[in-house]
């Protein structure tokens, strides 16, 4: 998904969850700031690196895809914008690396997903913004995993993009350019993705770059056939998808929003989107790389506010001045320990598995205050224990 | 909006019609590697060459004789490349499902044929010959093998589905 989505449409779920104009604002931002805040952002704001919620292009290049460097990505890209489906899920034949790595593919509705919803309730809008960012997430990355590899994450010349037309929709195969510098152009069908690399782990083969910004586009359908699917297509349905996922977001805001309550998954808020369900689709369905001005219209007529634009400068000063000791209490510092809380259930959970894909993970309980030093302020006074 | 079609049928043709494409593949890369040895054979055989050119009676002029043998044997680089490049792309061509044919399938038997007779000829003198060679000569033939099988599995298939469609 694009900033249009995480940022404006946040906003507008929000809004029509309850929450105030000024509430929305700090939901939507920290549910974009989810596809800025890299090492190279968190370095420039004195912030812990272990909050890295993304890569940026840069980053990437100069990655290591050793055991640690492998970790590293996949604690990052499965934790925030690939949150595995089914940790449990069973392969009839294949290597246990094989199983690992099936397992982590995206998809909606997942134990984990409830998990991180559930992880967030009672930490501030920060937690929240970055829930929904997870969340909506699940929907336009279904079928990809956050790690590099290329026996799940590729996608061959039977990739086609279905357009509507006056008898339906057109059925045209998509042309993939390998430029990073050129412009994805829906009228000719010609999108960029990654390029093919026969190297299981390369980089070029995390998430979703074989298939280029397709997922990550409202307005598209397409057809194609995984390569972990064992020759059956899959048609990716990104309007129905994109609906779901806002009615989705809505329902996991009031529940955020609650003082008690559950939160259960595949259960959508269609009832209180219902009013705007034209209008979203409207919007969803245009074929345009980016909606952002649409939602952020949208948005305005929701709250009657003007909704400013996304700017990585917000809160960087209050964050820089804040004294030590007292930076979590910042917007940007509770977003910090939110990544960090999110980053670490989820690389346990995947540990608890049997797959050192994301890394080990300790229980402090029992061994006390070991490991990557971040987090131990999550942890430390929650538990009351001390470094061994 | 789109049928998805996940039957057993489509998703056995889609199977083949990917062995196809990717023995296609493999039959193009063996012609490199064919088209290589010639050049090789060209490159680390002149010793013999010059003991064949000695041993004829006539008085040519050794220039032009090595230049008329490098020329044979370019030519026939060449000829062996095209003859698994067109082998080759035809079967990937069918394997996508745009183009169907039988000329590329002929090719292909003449390939394994070559193929076929060079692994009999080398196994009996396999110490004198390089292992990777007679390898090489199996695999060919084994990839000749799956194209067949490709072709002849995807095309029933088809008609199969074809069949079914119509009922």
């Amino acid at each position: 998904m694009n900033g249009d989505f995480h940022y404006y449409a946040t906003y507008c779920a929000s809004v029509i969850a309850g929450y105030s104009h000024e509430e929305a604002l700090k939901i939507c931002y920290s549910a974009n700031l989810v596809d800025f805040c890299s090492r190279t952002f968190l370095r420039t704001v004195g912030g812990p690196l272990s909050a890295a919620t993304t890569q940026l292009q840069s980053e990437l290049a100069d990655v290591r895809t050793d055991i640690l460097g492998l970790q590293d990505i996949t604690r990052i890209w499965a934790s925030f914008h690939f949150l595995p489906r089914n940790l449990n899920a069973l392969v009839k034949r294949g290597t246990r690396t094989y199983r690992n790595k099936y397992r982590l593919i995206c998809g909606p509705n997942g134990e984990l997903l409830k998990a991180a919803v559930e992880l967030a309730k009672g930490k501030g809008y920060e937690a929240a913004g970055l829930a929904m960012h997870i969340l909506a997430d699940t929907w336009a990355h279904m079928y990809f995993a956050g790690t590099p590899s290329l026996v799940i994450n590729n996608t061959d010349y039977n990739f086609r993009e279905l357009i509507p037309c006056e008898s339906g929709f057109e059925n045209r195969p998509v042309v993939f350019s390998h430029n990073p510098a050129a412009a994805d152009d829906p009228e000719t069908g010609r999108y960029t993705a990654s390029l093919y690399q026969v190297s299981e782990n390369s980089i070029m083969n995390l998430g979703h770059g074989r298939a280029g910004h397709l997922p990550d586009y409202s307005f598209m359908r397409y057809i194609y056939i995984p390569a972990w699917n064992e020759y059956r297509e899959i048609l990716k349905d990104n309007p129905s998808d994109y609906y779901h996922a806002f009615t989705q977001m809505v329902y996991a805001l009031k529940y955020l929003r609650s003082e008690d309550g559950i939160f259960e998954t595949d259960i959508y808020d269609t009832e209180s989107v219902k009013p705007y369900e034209e209008k979203i689709m409207d919007i969803l369905t245009v074929r345009r790389i980016s909606s952002a001005d649409a939602w952020q219209e949208f948005g305005e007529s929701l709250s009657g506010e003007k909704i400013p634009a996304f700017s990585l400068m917000n809160y960087q000063k209050e964050y820089r001045e804040a004294e030590n000791g007292n930076k979590e209490n910042t917007c940007l510092g509770r977003f910090f320990v939110a990544a960090m809380s999110q980053k670490s259930m989820v690389t346990s959970r995947i540990f608890s598995t049997g797959s050192i894909l994301a890394g080990r993970s300790i229980d402090y309980k029992v061994e006390g205050l070991r490991g990557i030093r971040d987090y131990w302020q999550i942890v430390g006074e929650e538990l009351g224990v001390g470094k061994k | 909006m789109y049928e998805v079609k996940n039957d057993n049928l489509n998703t056995e043709l889609r199977k083949y019609q990917n062995l196809l494409t990717v023995s296609g593949e493999g039959i193009i890369l063996c012609g490199l590697w064919d088209a290589l040895k010639a050049i090789l054979g060209l490159y680390y055989g002149q010793e013999n060459i010059y003991k064949l050119l000695e041993s004829v009676d006539a008085e040519i002029d050794r220039s032009i004789a090595v230049a008329v043998v490098t020329v044979i044997f370019a030519v026939t680089a060449l000829l062996v490349f095209l003859l698994h490049f067109g082998a080759g792309i035809g079967a990937v061509k069918e394997g996508k499902g745009k183009k169907k044919g039988n000329v590329y399938l002929v090719l292909t038997l003449i390939i394994m044929a070559f193929a076929v007779l060079a692994v009999a000829g080398q196994i009996s003198r396999l110490p004198e010959i390089p292992q990777l060679a007679v390898l090489m000569d199996m695999a060919t033939a084994f990839i000749c093998i799956e194209v067949f099988v490709g072709a002849v599995v995807s095309r029933r298939l088809k008609k199969r589905i074809g069949k079914e469609g119509q009922q």
